[in-house]
């Protein structure tokens, strides 16, 4: 398949893709459902229909705790046509849950009956929002399913699924009926909104698609109106189009308009008017403006599915469509090269070529497309640089340049280990199996001008050739190790300071000869906690300078009970903290999560998550906590429409003693240490006050059940003079809902200021997990 | 749960001591006395502490063990394999020959103060359709000894070789049992001292280093492993010097010392002793000798104060008095020492003393507790020893790591090992024949080519000719190592030459460096390959194999020299230069500095200096050449580094011929 063709195939896999809001549209309709309360079907499978006075047909169906998954009765059924946003809503009521904790869930397919493919959508049930004395309509939130816009026929299932270990009770969920809703036959509807990139550079031209059903028997003429929105008011009105669509076809309409600052999240919103001029529908999706995408990440950082080996076509495009949906900006790809910088391109013709870190083959053709697909969806593809040069390329080059290395003062270099070069050398044999660590490592001395050209070269090279858009260092720098030598002994650096001058020195000499080749190349480090920094100022601020990516894996640590940061409080002022630090020096904080994979339990990821993103941080490595099922919301997805209030260079932490704000409210409602001023895209200063309904224990992972507190009520927010200037408006920044009956929504909510004395006030009703208060002046 | 049943544990104890009280154990008699278990005879050992089983149809082993201050529990899972003082060659695949084959019984010796078991086993060297033949006729006798008033068993091993043999082997001593008598997966810990501290695991904690069962760097012979919960467990004491590896097993059931391979003459022996010893009262250890069990803990504000407490209970010995002097030392700045005034623990007996102490100034966390230990017995002689621990304390990584995911924070000093080596009586290096070559190929050194080298000298001749090639790996803060080395002398001095490339010290250790001294003390021919890693940068100089070459280089590294492209010139004409040409001028780029020996020749330099110096340090050695140029440095174009000259392959060949004195090549 050539270059052309494949990336068609892209794009036509990508109509699936979308970010749509999770909430039932307005014209959705019942277009299947089942009741247990008529239902026949005897008991099978652990699964019983018993009387259930609370249920509205008077049975339900009752699912005890039994560990793992069962399909549910009277919940499938075959050649359901439908096209477009389907989800459904399942009556549950439950007994017996705790907390946050992932125990029950139902999931729902949709299977092309005649290509296969597979369409899931899930929901949870947690006491957070579902109690045992009545029934609740839930919605599926996780995946709601985005049916091609071609009505197709359906095959249905929905399972149960209990998970996790329970001890001392026996939760119980009842389900009296499940619905899954669709568009109907009633009136056209929007079947998809699909902006083609999930991030575009200024001036870039934004292309997206809408599609419209007509599923009436009768012409359809109207309008497509398409609205950009971002910050907290604008709207912009950016095409709009005529509308005709014969009865039972799908009318395609393509839109195109300029990617302009501010550099911000994005919600692209399509509305559908009738002849008359009335709205009959909307529909939405999400995309972003920035120069560098990683700024606007809220998703993860990591491109998991264009990872060596599995580079199949199927795969990576799978892959490509997931980040896609889930509005992935950045694509970090680990360990991935023939030699670092020994030499990142494998030989000429070499394919596959041994390489990474722990000895893998490698397809250089699937590295490519990889790389290619991420760009063709917007991505910023970026690649991991270990930082020593490794491998057999690295090993001739010592060879070729001893003098280029670093040694330790006992004369001994980076590492090497013969027998897997006799191996390597070897590696065209059939019987060849690779070793299990790299053949040799060493570091360069980053203060030499011929070795920091090299250095260059190797890095303009692999990002003109590949086609990454910025690198992210890891263990090495261009760092000068205090008391490393040259071969014949000198010193490199004599004291720490020295070693820190010529360290940032040397990063700053080598981006600069990049930029020359590649003015948008962007940088990410590793090793940028305040603990590995102390003696390192100089390195610390040219790795933050011009937006560099700070990945700090010290975190990831904080769990063990010798980290002085074990504790909530301590862990939320180091984290918002060294934020605050990074960004005002220029950089992009990201710090890692606890045990690399997020906190033991359900409730310390959704904290971390919280934390980080309140301070300014993008959350890694694979996106924040999100459940809108507990009522939590999309946290990402709010700090994504609403990235001003989070990610700006002006937002600005206030110390605990600031006098811009009081809050009224109990003490475990955190506020304090999370006041910022910042500045809207307009430039209206503002003020920012993060409401967080503290973890239940004060430290990490002592939280088994994931318990959460009850929401805090009606809490005062005062704010006062800033310069002078009293606010003018106010809003609530939430994901979760306004109230808890109400359904989790990313939005921004107008508050009415209340005038008092040198102050204004407004009082949020609710405070479940976090919320977000802005006043503008 | 577990709190009643470790108060039922208590009053059993109580019974049990009550019990033995009244039967006579707290006289102090031990008893040695027969069992019949399946039919087979097996032998009851038991004092006031601890009633233990042999059983010679069970490989010898302790298939019993019972501590009775630790509640009398039994302490060996019931199941076949389990045991103390298990007997494994680690070259056989486990369970090995001898762990469950039948041992010849011998009481020794029957008296109220002490009673002593024999069991002896004539290795057979047949395992699993694999034949040992350096095994097989090894005699094994196995000693143990349970003495009155003493908790302590000792097991000795000895390995005798046959009359008219050599032999050739690694003992392996397995210690598999359930601390506090139950398997606990968090709380059964197992201790083993490194260089990077106290190892602390259980079968979850695994950590940044992986699961760590084998402790290479291991710094001295005892391990321990406990149920912190019930603060018992066992010690186990073995000979460092002896010792390869400390391993504990994955499921941190076991403690398993593995000894260095073992050369023995024809009727030479070796012996493993080691020193099982159950304690209570102890929820951590981090020292153990003969004479004392301790275990501490240590708080920190992270600032530079804390405290310490320290426990001790005795071991074989009892001390009369053991001093205790403390001191903490940062990490970050060795320095920085808080110095703490010595504690003292008088007449030393099983049951737990504690002390406490504190400390001021020793600098932030990372801190390292170090204590020089003097011990007392009875008759006034004193035993001076020392230990430490790296204490993590508030240390944001959490671990004695950095961040870089490899290196340790903290690397102690290992104390040197004595060798111990036996020897053939008689050393006469090229037995095998002509044109046997080991080479150990070490980074960079593949620019020489040898193995082309090694094949112009001769026809391979199968099952004659032997040639061996070992490799150097540097693997960071854990040091080098080679893949192999023949640390049988028989197969040592089979070799003609010896080539050694940049084979630092810590691979050859301190056994290899004997031996191949040895083996140019017997005759035998070595060529040292010049290096990044060699001369200087191998650690070797001043080294018993050093004082062997024409040339001595200096102790600290990086004496060598760029020479600009220099190209080498004949200094001396000698017969293995015949045949070479010289005129594509190689040339050399980086050069070791040495000191050429008097009784060095040098044959070519480079800008005067030497390039290559051979020499033999008496008629009866071996001769030895040393390349001095290293295989490194990119040249300009139309200049002919040494080593891709056409010749120099033939160069080396007739440095080979030369070095196992085969001058009627030339």
């Amino acid at each position: 398949m050539n270059g052309n063709a494949e990336a068609k195939l892209i794009v036509s896999v990508m109509v699936l893709s979308l970010g749509l809001c999770f909430m039932a549209k307005a014209g959705m309709e019942t277009v299947w459902s089942h009741d247990y309360g008529t239902d026949k079907a005897k008991d099978k499978a652990n699964l019983e229909i018993v009387k259930d006075k609370l249920a509205p047909g008077g049975k339900a169906l009752r699912l005890p705790f039994v560990a793992g998954s069962v399909n549910l009765p009277g919940c499938n059924a075959a050649d359901l046509l439908l096209a477009g946003p389907v989800t459904f809503v399942a009556h549950v009521r439950a007994e017996g849950l705790i907390g946050l904790s992932q125990e029950f869930s139902l999931k729902a397919a949709l299977r092309d009956q005649k290509d296969g493919e597979q369409y899931e959508a899930s929901t949870m049930v947690q006491v957070t929002r579902v109690p045992s004395d009545k029934y609740v309509a839930l919605t599926f939130h996780v995946g709601l399913i985005q049916l091609p816009a071609e009505p197709k026929r359906y095959r249905l299932s929905i399972a149960r699924g209990w998970a996790g270990e329970v001890k001392d009770r026996t939760p119980v969920v009842w389900v009296a009926r499940i619905e899954m809703k669709a568009n109907g036959k009633k009136a056209a509807y929007i079947s998809e909104v699909d902006p083609d990139k999930v991030c575009y550079r200024p001036g870039q031209e934004i292309k997206t698609r809408v599609s419209v059903v007509n599923p009436t028997e009768t012409l359809f003429e109207g309008m497509v109106i398409v609205e950009e929105r971002y910050g907290l008011e604008t709207r912009n009105v950016v095409a709009k189009q005529q509308a005709r669509i014969e009865p039972g076809k799908v009318g395609e309409f393509s839109f195109s308009w300029k990617a302009e600052r501010p550099e911000a999240g994005r919600e692209v919103h399509v509305t559908l008017l009738d002849n008359a001029g009335n709205p009959i529908d909307n529909n939405n999706a999400y995309f972003g403006i920035a120069r560098d995408p990683s700024f606007l990440v809220t998703t993860g950082q990591f491109a998991g599915g264009m990872y060596p080996p599995a580079l199949k076509l199927k795969s990576q495009i799978r892959a490509a469509r997931q980040m896609k949906a889930a509005g992935q900006h950045r694509g970090e790809v680990f360990s991935w090269s023939y030699c670092e910088l020994g030499s990142f391109m494998p030989p000429e013709g070499e394919d596959p070529y041994l390489g990474r870190q722990m000895p893998t083959w490698v397809s250089l053709k699937g590295m490519k497309r990889g790389v290619r697909l991420m760009k063709e969806i917007g991505m910023t593809p970026i690649s991991y640089l270990a930082g020593p040069a490794w491998g057999i390329a690295a090993y001739e080059l010592y060879q070729r340049h001893p003098e280029w290395f670093v040694y330790s003062e006992g004369g001994e270099i980076g590492m090497y280990d013969m027998e897997n070069r006799a191996k390597y050398m070897r590696r065209d044999d059939f019987e060849f199996v690779p070793y299990n660590w790299c053949l040799f490592w060493g570091e360069l001395d980053a203060t030499n001008p011929e070795i920091r050209r090299y250095i260059a070269d190797q890095i303009i090279k692999v990002a003109k050739e590949m086609g990454w858009e910025g690198g992210r260092w890891d263990v090495w720098n261009m760092g000068v190790g205090m008391g490393s030598r040259t071969i014949v002994g000198k010193l490199i650096a004599k004291t720490g300071e020295e070693a820190d001058r010529l360290t940032a020195e040397s990063l700053r000499a080598l981006k600069e000869m990049v930029a020359k080749a590649l003015p948008d190349f962007t940088w990410g480090y590793n090793m940028v906690a305040p603990e590995r920094n102390a003696t390192t100022p100089l390195t610390m601020a040219e790795k933050c300078r011009g937006g560099g990516w700070l990945l700090d894996e010290t975190v990831c640590s904080y769990y063990k009970k010798t980290s002085p940061y074990h504790y909530w409080a301590a862990y939320r002022d180091r984290i918002i903290g060294w934020n605050d630090h990074c960004r005002k020096l220029g950089g992009i904080y990201n710090p890692y999560p606890l045990r690399r994979g997020g906190g033991k339990y359900p409730v310390d990821r959704l904290y971390e998550s919280i934390i980080c993103q309140a301070g300014g941080g993008r959350y890694g490595a694979y996106g924040p906590y999100e459940n809108e099922a507990g009522l939590v919301g999309r946290i990402g997805r709010m700090v994504f429409r609403y990235s001003e209030l989070f990610f700006g260079w002006n937002y600005d932490l206030q110390k605990e003693d600031q006098k811009l704000v009081q809050v009224d409210a109990p003490e475990t409602l955190w506020w304090k240490q999370m006041i910022f001023r910042n500045k809207s895209h307009a430039g209206r200063p503002q003020t920012i006050v993060h409401l967080v309904n503290s973890p239940v224990s004060e430290e990490v992972e002592e939280n088994p059940g994931s318990l959460v507190r009850l929401p805090v009520t009606n809490v005062k927010v005062t704010c006062f003079k800033d310069e002078g200037q009293l606010p003018q408006k106010a809003w609530v920044v939430t994901a979760e809902p306004m109230t808890p009956d109400g359904e989790p929504e990313v939005q921004a909510v107008p508050m009415k200021l209340a005038k008092e004395k040198g102050a204004v006030s407004v009082t949020v009703p609710s405070v479940l997990f976090w919320k977000v208060v802005v006043f503008e002046y | 749960m577990k709190r009643a049943r470790d108060k039922r544990n208590r009053i059993t104890f109580y019974g049990v001591a009550l019990f033995l009280a009244v039967l006579g154990f707290a006289f102090g008699d031990v008893k040695l006395a027969e069992e019949t278990i399946e039919g087979q005879t097996a032998y009851r050992l038991e004092n006031e502490r601890v009633s233990l089983l042999v059983n010679p149809a069970q490989g010898g082993n302790v298939t019993s063990f019972k501590d009775k201050k630790g509640g009398s529990v039994e302490l060996v899972h019931q199941v076949p394999l389990k045991g103390l003082c298990m007997d494994h060659f680690q070259t056989q695949r486990w369970p090995g020959e001898m762990l469950a084959a039948a041992y010849t019984p011998k009481v020794i010796k029957q008296s109220p103060a002490e009673c002593v078991l024999q069991v002896s086993y004539e290795v057979k060297g047949d395992w699993q359709s694999a034949s040992f033949p350096r095994l097989s006729g090894l005699l094994l006798e196995k000693t143990y000894t349970l003495r009155a008033g003493n908790p302590v068993l000792e097991c000795k091993v000895k390995f005798t070789a046959p009359r008219n043999e050599s032999k050739l082997f690694s003992y392996w001593l397995q210690n598999v049992f359930f601390a506090g008598g139950q398997y606990e997966e968090k709380t059964d810990v197992s201790f083993r001292p490194s260089i990077r501290g106290v190892r602390r695991k259980t079968l979850r904690d695994n950590d940044r280093y992986g699961r760590e069962d084998w402790v290479n760097d291991f710094s001295d012979g005892w391990m321990a492993l406990l149920d912190t919960k019930a603060k018992t467990g066992l010690v186990v004491l073995s000979d460092y010097h002896l010792m390869n590896c400390s391993y504990a097993n994955g499921g941190n059931v076991s403690l398993e010392p593995m000894y260095r391979i073992q050369y023995l003459p024809p009727k030479g022996s070796a012996e493993y002793i080691t020193y099982i010893v159950p304690v209570t009262g102890l929820d951590n250890v981090v020292a153990a000798s003969e004479d004392y069990v301790i275990g501490y803990n240590m708080q920190s504000d992270g600032k530079g104060s804390g405290s310490v407490e320290l426990t001790a209970v005795r071991a074989l010995n009892a001390p009369k008095k053991l001093a205790l002097d403390p001191a903490v030392v940062s990490v970050d700045d060795s320095n920085q020492v808080a110095k703490i005034a010595p504690v003292v623990f008088e007449n030393l007996g099983e049951a737990p003393q504690i002390k406490k102490i504190t400390f001021a100034g020793a600098g932030k966390d990372p801190l390292v507790l170090r204590v020089r230990t003097t011990a007392e017995a009875a008759d006034g002689k004193t035993f001076e020893r020392s230990f430490e621990d790296y204490y993590n304390g508030t240390y944001a990584w959490g671990e004695n790591i950095q961040v870089d995911m490899t290196t340790p924070c903290y690397v102690g000093k290992r104390p040197a090992q004595e060798m111990r080596l036996q020897k053939p009586e008689v050393m006469q290096a090229g037995k095998g024949g002509r044109y046997n070559f080991w080479y150990g190929e070490g980074f960079m050194d593949n620019m020489y080519d040898i193995i082309s080298s090694i094949r112009l000298t001769s026809r391979f001749n199968e099952g004659k000719t032997l040639w061996q090639r070992a490799f150097v790996a540097n693997n960071g803060a854990f040091g080098n190592r080679l893949s192999a080395f023949p640390y049988d002398y028989d197969e040592l001095l089979k070799y003609n030459v010896i080539i050694l490339g940049g084979v630092k010290a810590d691979a050859l250790n301190a056994v290899g460096i004997e031996m191949l001294s040895d083996f140019i003390a017997a005759g035998g021919g070595m060529v040292v390959l010049g290096g990044p890693m060699a001369y200087s940068f191998s650690g070797l100089a001043g080294t018993k194999l050093e004082e062997m070459w024409p040339v001595s280089s200096s102790k600290s590294p990086f004496a060598i020299k760029p020479m600009g492209d220099a190209v080498i010139e004949v200094a001396e004409k000698v017969p293995f230069l015949q045949d070479l040409d010289w005129s594509r001028a190689p040339r050399v780029k980086y050069l070791h500095a040495v000191t050429v020996k008097p009784w060095g020749k040098t044959v070519l330099t480079v800008a005067g200096k030497p390039f290559l110096v051979i020499g033999q340090m008496d008629q009866n050695k071996g001769r030895v050449a040393c390349i001095l140029g290293a295989p490194i440095g990119a040249m300009d174009r139309g200049k002919t580094p040494f080593w891709e000259w056409s010749d120099w392959k033939y160069l080396v060949r007739q440095l080979l011929w030369w070095a196992e004195r085969n001058d009627f090549n030339f």
